[in-house]
C-alpha cells in the first residue's frame, strides 16, 4: 500500500508535486500517467524517501521509506535503468545490492532467471542494451521480493516480447496481493496491463480511477455516415445524443492507403463513402442509431462504434 | 551495518577505477628508486654533507595520500555521476549507514595497500643506497614508526577524499580538491608570518604522519598532536558528508 497525502514539492519556486493525494492499493496494477514533467517521477522518489517534500507525506506500508525496518523486502524500484555503473557485471551489481540488504546469492541467480538475463550475468553491463539494462533494472527491484513495487517506464527499450513478458509479470505481482505502481507513456500497453490509473498534470491529480470506467467513459461515440445528415442528425438528437461532424472524415473524402491518419481518429478504411456527411454520436449505442435511421427513413453507408483508446482519452482530460 | 559493509566492499571490488589506482601506486616506488639513486651517485661523488636518503618515504610523500585519497573519491563519486547513488539509497535503511560503511572499506584497503607502499618503498631506497651510510634501519629512532604511521595517513586520505566527492557530487570537483588542498600550504607558508607558516605546512597528511612518527624536524607539532589533527580529518570529513547526504535531495 502506498499512500500519499497533500504531497507538495518545491524546487526553488518550482512547484514539482502540488498537493497530491492518491492511493495504490495492493492486488492491483495500477498506471501513474502524466505528460513529461507532470511530476510522475518526482512523486516516486517522494515516494522512495529519497526528495523530502516541502508539505505532505507519501508513506510505504503505513511509514515513510526511511523508516522501514527491511526496506528491500518491503519496497522494490526501478527509476531509471541507465542509472547503473558499466564497469561492473550484471551478477555484482545485483551482488552488491542484494548484500545490502541481506539477501543471499541463490535469489540473485533466481532473479536473473526471472528477467532472462542468466545468459549475460556476467558480462558488463556497459555492453548491454537498453532493453537489456531494462531487465536489469527490474531484477534489482525483484531482489526482495517485496510487496510493493515502484517502476518508472520500464517498458521502455523493451522489444515486443520483453513488453508482453512484463506485463504478464506484474499482473501475476498484482495478483499475489502485491502493490505495483507503475508509469508509461505507452497508453495501449498502459490500458493493458494496469486495473487503476493515476493521471496527473502539472504535480496535480487529474484522475484516480479504474481503467474500464475511465475508457467507458470516453467510449461512447457511434460514427454513422448518411446522405441524410441533416435529418438523421435532428431525430438523433430527439433521441438525446449529441451529435458532432466527424472530424478528419469529411464526407467522400477516402482516406489514402498506407497515410497516417489524424490524431484522434479511429482508423478503418472507408469503403464506401458516398455523399454521406460523417456524424460523430455520443449518448447512443450503434444499435439504437441504426434504427433511428430506419425509423426516419435515412440511408446509412457507414454505421461503426467508435472505441476512444486510452491516449485519446488522456489526451482530452489533461488537455 | 555489516550487511551494508559487504555490499561496499563488492563494489569496491568490481570498480575498475579501484584497480587503476592500486597500480599507480606503484609510481611512488619507482619515484622513490630514482630518487635515491640520485642522491646515491651524489653521495659518490661528493662523500657526506648532500641529503640523507633515510627510510626513502619523504622521497615520494606526496603521492600516497593523493593516490589513495582518488580511492575514497571513486568510492562514491561513480554513484553520483550515474544517478545510481538513487538504486543504493532506495536499499537501505539510513544514509549515514552507507557512508560508514564505505569509510570503513575505503580505510581499510587504503591502510592494507598504504602499509604495504610504505614498506615496499623502504626496502626500495634501502635496496639502492645499498651499503652507503645514507639509509635508515628499523633499529634506528622513528624509522619503523614512520613507515607505519605513512600507511595509517593513507587510510585518512582515503576518508578524505570520500569525504570529499560526497559533499562535491563530483569526479572532476573531488579530484581538482584533493589535489589543490595538499597542494595549498605550501604556496600558503610563504607569505603567512611565522608561526603561522610552520603550523600550516604541518597539517599536510605526509608531514602528520611523521610528526606522528616523532621524525626529527618533521614540523610545529608533537606525536599527540599530529594524532588529533589526523583524527579530525576523518571526522570532519565524515560529519560534513553525513549532513550533505542527509540533507540533499538524491
Amino acid at each position: 500500500m502506498i499512500e500519499v497525502t497533500d504531497l507538495t514539492k518545491l524546487y526553488g519556486s518550482t512547484r514539482a508535486v502540488s498537493g497530491l493525494t492518491f492511493r495504490v492499493k495492493p492486488g492491483q496494477v495500477t498506471g501513474f500517467l502524466g505528460h513529461n514533467g507532470a511530476g510522475k517521477s518526482t512523486t516516486m522518489r517522494l515516494i522512495l524517501g529519497l526528495h523530502t517534500p516541502t508539505a505532505g507525506k507519501a508513506l510505504i506500508n503505513g511509514v515513510r521509506k526511511q523508516e522501514l525496518r527491511d526496506p528491500m523486502r518491503e519496497v522494490g524500484a526501478m527509476l531509471d535503468a541507465a542509472e547503473v555503473q558499466g564497469g561492473r557485471s550484471a551478477f555484482a551489481h545485483l551482488q552488491a545490492l542484494a548484500y545490502a540488504g541481506g539477501i543471499g546469492r541463490r535469489r540473485v541467480v533466481a532473479v536473473l532467471e526471472e528477467v532472462g538475463l542468466a545468459g549475460a550475468a556476467r558480462k558488463r553491463i556497459a555492453g548491454f542494451s537498453q532493453g537489456m539494462r531494462q531487465r536489469l533494472g527490474i531484477a534489482a527491484a525483484l531482489l526482495g521480493d517485496p510487496g510493493v513495487l515502484i517502476l518508472d517506464e520500464p517498458v521502455n527499450g523493451l522489444d515486443p516480447d520483453g513488453i508482453r513478458w512484463l506485463r504478464t509479470l506484474l499482473r501475476s505481482l498484482a495478483a499475489e496481493g502485491r502493490t505495483v505502481l507503475l508509469s508509461s507513456h505507452l497508453m495501449t500497453e498502459m490500458s493493458l496491463t494496469a486495473d487503476r490509473l493515476i493521471i496527473i498534470g502539472r504535480g496535480r491529480l487529474i484522475e484516480d480511477t479504474t481503467t474500464a470506467d475511465l475508457l467507458a467513459r470516453f467510449q461512447s461515440g457511434v460514427l454513422v455516415r448518411s446522405p441524410h445528415a441533416a435529418r438523421l442528425s435532428r431525430a438523433l438528437e430527439a433521441a438525446g445524443a449529441t451529435i458532432r461532424p466527424a472530424e478528419g472524415a469529411d464526407a467522400g473524402e477516402e482516406p489514402v492507403p498506407g497515410r497516417p491518419a489524424e490524431a484522434g481518429v479511429d482508423v478503418r478504411p472507408i469503403r464506401d463513402v458516398g455523399a454521406g456527411a460523417g456524424l460523430l454520436v455520443t449518448g447512443l449505442t450503434a444499435a439504437a442509431v441504426g434504427d433511428i435511421a430506419l425509423a426516419n427513413g435515412c440511408g446509412v453507408h457507414e454505421l461503426v462504434s467508435r472505441r476512444t483508446s486510452l491516449e485519446e482519452a488522456f489526451m482530452e482530460i489533461t488537455r | 551495518m555489516s550487511n551494508v559493509v559487504a555490499s561496499e566492499w563488492l563494489k569496491l571490488r568490481s570498480l575498475r577505477a579501484t584497480y587503476y589506482v592500486l597500480a599507480s601506486t606503484l609510481s611512488a616506488l619507482a619515484l622513490t628508486g630514482f630518487a635515491a639513486y640520485s642522491i646515491s651517485r651524489y653521495f659518490d661523488a661528493n662523500g657526506p654533507g648532500g641529503d640523507p636518503v633515510g627510510t626513502g618515504l619523504s622521497l615520494s610523500a606526496d603521492i600516497p595520500p593523493v593516490l589513495f585519497g582518488m580511492l575514497g573519491v571513486f568510492a562514491i563519486s561513480g554513484e553520483y555521476a550515474t544517478g545510481m547513488i538513487r538504486l543504493t539509497l532506495t536499499t537501505i535503511r539510513s544514509r549515514w549507514t552507507l557512508l560508514l560503511a564505505k569509510a570503513a572499506v575505503v580505510a581499510a584497503v587504503a591502510a592494507v595497500a598504504g602499509q604495504v607502499l610504505a614498506f615496499a618503498t623502504y626496502f626500495t631506497a634501502q635496496a639502492v643506497v645499498a651499503e652507503r651510510p645514507i639509509g635508515a634501519s628499523f633499529a634506528e629512532h622513528a624509522a619503523l614508526a614512520e613507515v607505519l604511521t605513512t600507511g595509517a595517513g593513507s587510510a585518512v586520505a582515503a576518508v578524505l577524499g570520500l569525504g570529499l566527492a560526497t559533499v562535491l557530487r563530483s569526479t572532476p570537483g573531488a579530484l581538482i580538491a584533493l589535489v589543490v588542498l595538499p597542494l595549498s600550504p605550501t604556496v600558503l607558508e610563504r607569505f603567512l608570518p611565522a608561526p603561522w607558516n610552520d603550523w600550516i605546512s604541518s597539517l599536510t597528511i605526509p608531514s602528520l604522519a611523521r610528526q606522528l612518527a616523532a621524525v626529527p624536524d618533521a614540523g610545529a607539532f608533537g606525536p599527540s598532536t599530529a594524532a588529533v589533527i589526523l583524527v579530525g580529518y576523518v571526522v570532519v570529513s565524515l560529519l560534513l558528508a553525513t549532513l550533505a547526504i542527509n540533507h540533499r535531495d538524491a
